[in-house]
Order: structure tokens, then sequence, then C-alpha cells
């Protein structure tokens, strides 16, 4: 697959599991430009390995996991996009949203993964380089902090990781 | 109480706010083209150039297109020592007396950041990107200034997140000095509060900043390539990678230091006894089962005082190299600034 064929494919998906991190549009579309600018330069071997868009997305989350601590310094947007995303903001009665940011990277990406991305915490644990048990942990700490019911779902979900 | 299903639809519904691709192959062709040629040209070539314009103190004289420009100060210029900017080292600042104090600095091989806090709690955010890598289009919705002599652009957002999590408005003054340095000067406080501050910023001689992890070694071909340090959170990392003309993107060390909490000790240490004692202090080490390039190798987790010390390597690292790393390293505080001082040697 050539590069700029997996960028018109996946690079939608990408965006929105960016915007899901991040809780910031502009943020978001910066995050999946320098990790599709890094992909570029090491395409030749992305493409040979089985899943190129998770190898990306993995490069992805560990991408937003260390933004802050090396990109630190918020800046100010150039575009339009992010009048956008003001008004979206402006929306009543989304409290999750606003709790889902307030919680630790390591959690909310848990949470995107697990939730939006549908990915199992074996799974989860292989692109955050972590136990299976630590995800769990993370998920379980988010739960909490969000006022998630648990359910016979959430501990299913739980106990097929641990298989 | 919510549900499972609520977390999954609030989900689906914010990945709505997507922004679209448009506009992310030609990015990253540049962006790859960047790198590329960087990696042709030797650090010190790369940043040699940096030093010389560094010897010059940038000139904030700021007027509006209907104004005359104002006159640079002579009595700012200050000699600056040879020698490279390194990717760990700052060369802004703002003048003494001004009533600013940073409170966050990032530095890397191409750009510089400070957070600067007044003393009546404003906040000022500066960002310097090296030369020929500053925008040269107009911005949509600026307005034309000029900066001395040169042209540069003023602008009003609205934006979310900048100062607080509530949608504020933002000015913000980029323009490009007479070297090709490119300056992003940004704050809530008003345009002429925003020129008039902008007059304390200088160029100075480079230098690390001071932090609570403070290196005394470095492994051979690596050089720190950036530096974060958050006063305000008293948290400090530096990246070591190899010089550009060297590099391998594979090969690397990631520290940090930040402040010991339980949630630190879960995510590094996972409740696991300490594997070793490093100058005294408690330490994790584990080797991580990805084999494949580009992938984390190792990660080291040290507990110093109030401080917790990740050292995250990727590619051909021994232990005996982390083992010194953080063996020669000083370490202050992380709940305050006692003990800070230069990043790097």
């Amino acid at each position: 697959m050539q590069f700029e064929e997996f960028v018109a494919a996946r690079s939608p998906a990408l965006l929105r599991y960016a915007v899901l991190l991040s809780h910031d549009p502009e943020q978001a579309r910066d995050l999946v430009q320098e990790v599709l600018t890094r992909a570029l330069v090491k395409w030749n071997r992305i493409e040979r390995v089985d899943e190129p868009y998770a190898y990306v997305r993995r490069m992805l989350t560990n991408e937003f996991l260390s933004w802050r601590r090396r990109r630190r310094v918020a800046t100010v947007p150039l575009t339009g996009a992010h009048d956008r995303a003001v008004e979206h903001r402006a929306n009543p009665g989304d409290d999750l949203w606003s709790l889902l940011a307030e919680l630790p990277r390591q959690q909310r990406v848990v949470l995107v993964l697990r939730y939006y991305e549908g990915l199992t915490d074996n799974e989860i644990a292989d692109v955050m380089r972590c136990r299976a048990s630590t995800v769990r942990a993370y998920a379980s700490r988010a739960l909490a902090t969000l006022r998630v019911e648990i359910t016979t779902e959430t501990i299913r979900n739980q106990q097929e990781a641990q298989l | 109480m919510n549900t499972v299903d609520d977390l999954r639809r609030t989900l689906e519904d914010q990945a709505g706010r997507a922004p679209d691709e448009r506009g992310l192959i030609e990015g990253a062709r540049a962006g790859a083209a960047r790198i590329r040629r960087r990696r042709r040209v030797t650090a010190a070539a790369g940043t040699a150039a940096a030093v010389l314009v560094s010897a010059l103190v940038v000139p904030f004289a700021v007027r509006h297109e209907s104004a005359p420009p104002v006159a640079p100060s002579a009595s700012s210029v200050s000699p600056v020592p040879a020698g490279p900017r390194r990717g760990s080292d700052l060369t802004v600042a703002f003048a003494p007396g001004k009533g600013l104090t940073v409170s966050a600095y990032t530095a890397d091989t191409l750009t510089q950041d400070l957070m600067a806090v007044r003393d009546d709690g404003m906040k000022f955010y500066l960002h310097v990107s090296n030369p020929g890598t500053f925008g040269r289009d107009p911005i949509e919705g600026s307005k034309r200034v000029s900066v001395g002599d040169r042209d540069g652009w003023y602008l009003v957002r609205q934006s979310a997140g900048v100062t607080s999590s509530k949608p504020e408005t933002v000015h913000s003054l980029l323009w490009e000095t007479r070297d090709g340095f490119g300056l992003k000067f940004s704050s809530v406080s008003g345009q002429a509060d925003l020129l008039a501050t902008a007059r304390a910023i200088r160029f100075v001689r480079p230098a690390p900043p001071s932090g609570p992890l403070q290196l005394g070694w470095v492994p051979d071909g690596l050089i720190p390539t950036s530096v974060d340090v958050r006063a305000d959170r008293k948290t400090g990392s530096v990246h070591l990678l190899p010089p550009v003309s060297e590099s391998s993107e594979d090969t690397g060390i990631f520290l940090s230091a930040e402040p010991v909490s339980p949630d630190w000790l879960t995510r590094w240490t996972e409740g696991a006894p300490p594997t070793h004692t490093i100058a005294g202090r408690q330490a994790w080490y584990r080797e991580l089962p990805f084999g494949r390039r580009g992938t984390l190798r190792a990660i080291l987790a040290v507990t110093a005082g109030d401080c917790g010390i990740t050292v995250q390597a990727t590619g051909p690292i021994s232990f005996a190299d982390l083992e010194r790393l953080v063996g020669e390293a000083t370490i202050g505080s992380c709940t305050s600034q006692d003990g800070w001082g230069p990043v790097v040697p």
C-alpha cells in the first residue's frame, strides 16, 4: 500500500481517534500530522507490517502520551477549525465528555481504545506496552471517575481480557 | 450514574468533531523532506548559524502601520560566546525587572517555548522557531503590523484551553526577525499590554534551563535534543538522541522527573519489588518483549526523594549505561525548586 493510499483511507479514523484523545481538534490535527510525517519517513518499513493502521495508531498513542511533556506550552490556533470547536463545546449536557477531559492521559487512552476502537484489554496492553492488569486498573479508575455503572458487560470484558 | 452505552455514545458523538484530512499528505511530505534534509546536515553546522544570530538582541519596537517604527535599543546588544545551540539550550529570555517569571521552558533543535507569569498572574506564551521554519503566508483574519523594520501579524482568536478550560480571547503577535527566527507571542491580556510586554523579550547566550533532573553523564553517541521543565508542576524531562548526521530514529533515551505519587508507582512499577539499587535509590528495570525496531525496549524507574525518575530507552542501550546515567545524575526536589540546576552538563 502506498503512503498516499493509506492516508486517504485511514486519516479520517486517525483524526477521530486523535480528537477523542486530545479533546481538541487543532491538537488532534497536529498530532496526526506529526505522526504521518514520521510514518512517511519510514514507510518502507511500516507498509511491510501486517497492520499498518495498528502500527500508526500505536505511534499516535505514544505521541499523545508524550505530547504534553514535549510540546508543553499551549499554542494559539491560526485557522477557523478552533472556532468550530468552541461552538461545539458550548453544547449543554455533555458532562461525560467534560469528565473524560479531566482523566489522566493513560486512563483516557484505555477508555477510547476499549469503547471506541473496540480493542480488548490485551490488545490495549500491546498498544500501550504495559500489562493487561495495568490496563484494567486504568479502566477501573477511569470508569469510577466517570461514574459509569459497572455492569455484567464490563465484568465480562475484563474476564475475556484475562484469558 | 452513567452507563457504558452513554460513554460509547459520547465518544461516537465527539469523534465527529475531528477536523478534515485535507492537506495531511502535503504536510507529511514537507515534514518528511525537512527531516531528511536535517539528516544530511551535521548537528554542528545546522546550529552554528543560530549562535551567530543569538549574539544580537532582537529589537521589539512594535508599531501599527500608521505609526513610525521605533529604533532598536543599541544598549541591549550583548556578546555571546561561539558554539552551537543544542536542542536543550535556550537563547530567549525575558528581561529582568519586568515582573515576569518563566514557569515553563521547552526547547528542541528547532523551537523554543517559554511560558511566563507576570506578578499580577497574567500568563504570556512565547514560541520561537529556528530560521527557515516560520510560515511567511499571511494569516487569515490577522492585521498587518510592523515589528521594528519587520512585517508581522497581529491576531485575535476565540480559543479554548490556552490559559484555562473556558473559551477566551487570545491575542497573538507573530513576526520573523531579520535573521529568520519566527516568533509568536500570545496572551489574553489585550493588545496594548501584549505589545508593551513584548519589549521584554531578549535573545541571550545559549544555556539549558534549571530543573530537578540534572544529568552528569550522557552515553557516547547521544546528545540532548530536547528539554522540558515545568517550574509550576516541578517536573523536567530530557530527550537524548544521536546527532542529526548520525540519526537512527530507533535509538534514544527519554528521561523524566516528576513528583512521586501512588499513580506514578502503579504506572511504572506495577506493584513489583525493586529490581536494583542505583546510587542508593530503589530502581525497577524491565526489558519489554518487543524486539522490532522502533519499539520501546527498556524502562528504568527510580525513586529519588520526592522525585520519580523514568528512563525509557530504545535501541541498543545497555542497562550499565542507564545505571550510570541515573547514578551520575543530580536530582533535586520535585515538590519545590530546592536543588535545581542545569538539566544537562
